[in-house]
Order: C-alpha cells, then structure tokens, then sequence
C-alpha cells in the first residue's frame, strides 16, 4: 500500500485503484472489489456510500421517523445540480406512509429539476409501481397489470381542489370498503379536513398527495397524506412568532384554534388537526404527524415525540391508522369528540 | 284613523314582514350533497346571508339530504356573520339535521362565540393559552 498517498487524491492499494471522490459530497468512497478490503469497510459502508438515497427495507407508518431519517433526502439540495438517485433496491415492505413519503419527494424532484428523478432498483411488479409511483417521478407508468379495485388499496391521488377532494374522498372510501355509515362519515372528516389543510397551509409544489390501504388481516385502515410545502412550523410563526422549533410547533397545532385565521385563503377556526386526531385516537386508532425534523405520534392514551435525524421534512405528512370495526359506536362517539373539543 | 291610513299602514307591516322573512338556505341545492367548498361558503356568506342579516332577517340553514360537512365549511359560511355581531347567532337555525351535523354546527358556533379560542385569539398570547391547556 502506498501510504504516501493518502489524504490527498484516490487512495491506492498496491496497483489497483480502488477509491474516488463521491459525485455529489466530494467525499472518499472506496469501490472495493478486494474482499478483504470489502470486510474492512463494511461497518463504515452507511457513511461512505453517499451515492444515493437508499430507502430502507421496511418502510411504512411501523418506522416513519427511523425511515425518514435513515433516508437523508436531500430536499435542499434540489435545484442545486446533480441529486442523488432514490435507490429502492433493498426495500422489501412499504405501505401508504412511506409511499406518499417517497412520491411526495420525488414528484418535488421531479417537477423542480424538470425532468425524471433518477432511480435504482426499479422494480416495475412492485407495490410502488401499483399505487403510480413512477409517473410522479417524471416516468412513464409502466405496471404491468390492470389495477384492480379489489386490491382494498388506492393509487396515489394528487388533491388540489375541492372538487378533486370530493371526488378522491369517495374513491378512497368505495375502494377501502367502508360502507358502515358511522365509519364512513368519521374517515370522510378526517380526510376533507386533512386534505383542506394542505390548501390552506401548505401551499404545496405536489399539492396534496394521498394514498390508502385497507389491511383485512389487522381490520385497520391506513391513510396517508404527505406535502411538501411550508410545514407547519412556518405556518404557525406566521401569528405566534415566539414557537422555537418543530416540536413546540407540533404540540400546539392540536390546540384549539391556534392555527386558525394563519390560512393563505380567508379564514379559518384551526380545528380540522384537533377534531381529525380526536376521532381517530378516541377510535382506537394512531395518528401520526410529521414535519420538519420531528415525528408526533398519537394514540388514545400516549403523545410520542421522535425526531427524524438528518432528514428534515419540509412540508406535513400525516398517518391516520383507524381500526375498522362496525360494531364501534361511531355516530356516539363522533358527537362526543365534537362536544369535547 | 282614517280607512285610507289603516290601508298604509296594513301595507307598511306587510312590506316590513316580507323585508324580514327568514332566509332558507338548502345547502344540497346551493353547495351540493356533500357541502364543503368553503370558498363558495365565504362568497354566499357575503353576497346574501351577511346582507339578509344586517336587515334583520333570520337565517334558516337547511340540511336536508345533505351528507357529511365539516366545521371548517360551516365556520367559512356563518363566522363572517357571527364576529361582526354576536347577537347574529341566534337568529341562524338549522333544520333537518342529522346527530351528526348538529354537533359539527354546534361545535363551530361555539368556537366562533369562545372568547379563547377565536375572537380575541389575535391578542391573547400563545403561552396564556398553552398554560390554560396544560392545566
């Protein structure tokens, strides 16, 4: 080994060169075919391939801000030349919150660069491909089968107005099978309010991106909805200049009235996030709110608060896990929460 | 009184009685069956119900055969109304509501009428609030 050589320029190994610079950090990143150098850099392996966004293998609502944060997606740096390719080759398991997660991000790539995000990993069977993935990040849709509404899971639905919201709302709860009349009043809410949050707040470049799955083997519907606009902590410090950072910003959005009258459209009461988490945990649910670098999850007896590590998630995306059970009270349970709030 | 008066006077109460009927609204008609455009709420807000209350007129908010409606809808299509004059909320009714939609109104009106939570919410501050809810 030519000791002399490090530090400065790609590293050399005897005669092979087997390092260089990493296209978008500058840094060293060794290009092993040496076995043994192979078992040498593995446990350095996550901070030296910085070439791409490696989704990880399980991403859904179960490990959002783990997920998230394992991600580094590089919001910022969008616009600002090359960006690295979203590398889907490890992921095994996704469910709604990771893919409006994903497709939020690469529609945001994808619409500012102006062209398709690069990909690794592409798998055109996938669960991705069949909810529509790839025709937000700049592709051409290439699921090989018709979509079937039996599938108990929607497509990704891109909301912007009301009349699109309507439309969505329906679809979403004719393809989930919710037909119970208590229950689908209950989801319906929480969608129209969640949907018209991020026209209101969010002033998006994806506008609302919504995705929903019904899981027969846990009777739990998963509803997922991801912008990558302002977020919420923006929105907030519009009228309350004195929150310091995403996590206060997250416990008093689901104050009563405190993002009220903060919309970019006329007014507004700021109860659509306390009602929506109200009903969902007093259902028995989970609802899970990310913004920025934090992740709050809610259910009816816990409030927990992760952070994302080196992600920062410029908008809102929000998981609603409602468990689907006709013999619920529903209607009661409905007019309980609007009394309470 | 003279007959010609008593016939004036007849016509004045009728002209005022027909300048205060009470205005129905039937949202299916005006906003569909599942009413939640608030853009088209806060414009009817400002066209007709605002205008009918300022003279005088009760508001009849119709739901018949309507579906789901949110607070934020009947926040766009009352508030303009309520914080101008308090006094304006007990001249709107409803009428044919379900469990549901009763509470959701009732839940909006009572937020637009409490003071912590709307009408002076642009003064308080945030941490007077935070430490109410806290406690």
């Amino acid at each position: 080994m030519d000791q002399s050589s490090r530090g400065a320029g790609p590293v050399v190994y005897g005669s092979k060169h087997v390092a260089a610079p990493c296209r978008s950090c500058a840094a060293v990143r060794p290009q092993t075919y040496l076995t043994s150098l192979a078992r040498y850099y593995e446990p350095y392996r996550d901070s030296m391939t910085h070439g791409s966004c490696r989704v990880p293998t399980n991403f859904g609502y179960m490990n959002l801000a783990g997920g998230l944060g394992e991600l580094r997606l590089p919001f910022d740096r969008i616009g600002k030349g090359d960006i690295e390719p979203l590398d889907l080759s490890h992921m095994k398991f996704c469910d709604p919150a990771g893919t409006v997660a994903l497709s939020a991000y690469a529609a945001t790539a994808a619409r500012k660069l102006k062209r398709p995000l690069p990909l690794q990993g592409w798998d055109s069977g996938s669960y991705l491909s069949r909810v529509g993935f790839k025709s937000l990040a700049g592709y051409r849709d290439d699921f090989p089968r018709t979509r079937l509404d039996s599938d108990r899971l929607t497509s990704l639905i891109e909301v912007a107005t009301a009349k699109e919201r309507q439309s969505a709302r329906k679809d979403v709860l004719n393809v989930l099978g919710v037909h119970h009349v208590g229950a689908r009043m209950v989801l319906d809410y929480c969608l129209e309010e969640m949907l018209r949050n991020v026209e209101d707040h969010a002033d998006s470049p994806v506008n609302a991106l919504l995705q929903a799955q019904y899981y027969d083997n846990r009777k739990q519907v998963v509803m997922a909805i991801a912008d990558t606009g302002y977020g919420i902590l923006h929105s907030l410090r519009q009228r309350h200049q004195s929150i310091a950072d995403d996590e206060e910003a997250l416990k008093n959005a689901l104050k009563a009235g405190v993002s009220g009258r903060n919309t970019r459209k006329g007014t507004n009461a700021g109860l659509g996030l306390t009602v929506s988490s109200s009903l969902v945990t007093k259902m028995g649910g989970t609802f899970q709110l990310v913004t920025g670098d934090t992740m709050l999850e809610m259910t009816k007896t816990t409030q927990t608060m992760r952070k994302l590590g080196q992600t920062r998630w410029p908008g809102v995306i929000v998981v609603m896990l409602v468990p689907r059970n006709d013999s619920l009270d529903w209607e009661g349970t409905f007019e309980e929460v609007m009394g309470a709030i | 009184m003279t007959k010609d008066e008593k016939l004036s006077s007849w016509i004045e109460r009728l002209l005022l009685a027909y300048a205060r009927r009470p205005l129905t609204i039937p949202l299916r008609r005006r906003f569909g069956d599942q009413p939640n455009d608030r853009d088209q709420a806060e414009d009817f807000a400002k066209r007709k119900l605002l205008p009918a209350l300022e003279k005088g007129r009760l508001i009849l908010i119709d739901f018949r055969d309507t579906g789901m409606v949110t607070q934020s809808f009947i926040h766009a299509l009352i508030s303009e109304a309520v914080k101008s004059d308090s006094r304006h909320a007990a001249k709107i009714q409803t009428a044919n509501t379900t469990r549901a939609q009763q509470a959701v109104f009732d839940l909006a009106l009572r937020h637009m009428l409490d003071p912590a939570t709307n009408r002076v919410r642009g003064q308080q501050s945030l941490q007077t609030q935070g430490k109410a809810i806290e406690a």
